[in-house]
């Protein structure tokens, strides 16, 4: 419990670091959402939603955004994870890249639909150039991490077989 | 837990209706200039970590700026002793000048607006999402910082404090879609609004039709919003388009700090106006 707290902070400081490595053309992956959504794959709907819902909380109160709103996607994100996780067996990284695209596409337009709410959202741009760009780096970024954890897993069960 | 929730699903229901009415209710909570009580542990013990990360990124930048700076150094040597002469010449010039502007303040009565108290500081986080431009700074109200003060740097203006915690505070920068300052073109003295734009240009809003700006302009503060004096850099004309029956140019501007490198900034400690102080004051009751 006391490790899975401190990689929570660890994760929520780097995702708004200076020192963030993976920022590509001002485009910040959103390492809360892949966590999340793996998350919920791995531990179940339930687990995920709620620990989706927390994070979100922490980023909401981190970021300037007029509304709490990572509160609810990520709840959603995570419970997603929980539901697809239950459903598939063994679907294989790429597919995973694509659903972590999708719901990172759901959310933005999410996002873009409250800030439209509010009077502030830019048609096109936001979309284009916000909203799709950070969809595709999740996707590949969520991907490689799925790809990297059935691995250490697999690794794992070998080791004990 | 996590079972005895899953098998009441009522529960699962109910937290999900309290959590709608919390994010109804947040935008009151994210427009106070102050932290929750709730908020602040977090915001702290992010921080804090957030801290750590930059004073790594900082020593590792400034170890690899003295070897990068190395290379090259005859050249640049060369090049700055020229520099250095046309500057000589240059600064005997501008004393005269200057000696004659005191004359003229002195003769005027004015007093120098742009003389403002400042603290410095370092940047050491940026917002976690990509939909909006803020960064957090390690001074807080313990050093005197309130909200609605002006950032800068000696390049022009970064943004301004929108809320505060003992050792940090939240910065708005200009680029951010919220993002408002007064500015005035240098040339013709129009002022308007500088908000923030799609991607990393600014905005300026209501110069009316008939000014005669153009591409190349300097926008500079006004100092009509209280959170900065008047005369910093904000920006450079990139575009204008002036639509056809329209009432304002419409008008775009390249910001003159960089605001993606930008790490160590300025905090002007403007007077606040009565009812920020008050809704502080209020808070701390």
């Amino acid at each position: 419990m006391f490790a899975w707290a401190i990689f929570v902070l660890l994760l929520l400081a780097f995702q708004g670091s200076i020192l963030n490595p993976f920022v590509i053309g001002g485009i910040r992956p959103d390492f809360v959402l892949i966590a999340v959504y793996l998350f919920g794959l791995f531990h179940g709907d339930i687990k995920g939603g709620f620990i989706g819902a927390a994070l979100g909380f922490i980023v909401d109160i981190l970021s300037a955004g007029p509304v709490y709103y990572n509160i609810f996607s990520k709840f959603f994100i995570g419970y997603l994870g929980g539901i697809i996780g239950r459903w598939l067996q063994n679907p294989g990284y790429l597919l995973h890249a694509g659903l972590i695209f999708t719901v990172s596409l759901l959310q933005g337009t999410g996002i873009f639909l409250v800030l439209m709410f509010f009077g502030v959202a830019r048609f096109p741009g936001d979309l284009v150039s916000i909203a799709i760009p950070q969809s595709i780096l999740d996707g590949v970024l969520g991907g490689i991490a799925y790809l990297l954890i059935t691995y250490r897993r697999r690794e794992t069960i070998s080791r004990w077989t | 837990m996590f079972r005895f929730i899953a098998i009441n699903k009522k529960i699962l229901v109910a937290f999900l209706l309290l959590a709608g009415v919390f994010v109804l209710l947040s935008p009151e909570i994210k427009e106070t200039p102050r932290y929750f009580l709730f908020e602040k542990p977090f915001v702290s013990a992010i921080n804090l970590i957030q801290s750590g990360f930059g004073l790594i990124f900082i020593q590792t930048s400034t170890t690899w700026d003295i070897y990068a700076d190395l290379i090259g150094v005859k050249e640049e040597n060369q090049r700055l002793i020229e520099e250095n002469k046309r500057l000589r010449s240059e600064t005997a010039s501008l004393k005269e000048k200057a000696s004659a502007y005191d004359r003229l303040i002195q003769l005027l009565k004015v007093k120098d607006s742009i003389h403002v108290d400042y603290t410095v500081a370092s940047i050491i986080a940026k917002d976690p999402t990509n939909w909006y431009s803020s960064a957090v700074i390690n001074k807080g109200e313990e050093d005197g910082i309130r909200p609605n003060m002006g950032v800068i740097t000696e390049d022009g203006v970064v943004g301004r404090i929108v809320k505060t915690a003992p050792h940090y505070s939240r910065v708005l920068l200009v680029s951010d879609r919220y993002s408002a300052i007064a500015g005035a073109i240098q040339r013709t003295q129009d002022e308007g609004i500088v908000v923030g734009g799609e991607g990393r240009v600014l905005m300026l809003h209501y110069i009316m039709i008939d000014s005669e700006i153009q591409d190349g302009d300097v926008v500079l503060t006004s100092g009509m919003d209280g959170a900065f004096p008047p005369g910093i850099v904000i920006g450079t004309v990139n575009r204008v388009e002036s639509p056809k029956n329209a009432l304002f140019h419409s008008i775009e501007l390249i910001p003159e700090v960089s605001l993606s490198k930008v790490r160590e900034v300025m905090v002007l400690k403007t007077p606040q106006p009565p009812e920020i102080e008050m809704l502080l004051k209020e808070d701390t009751k």
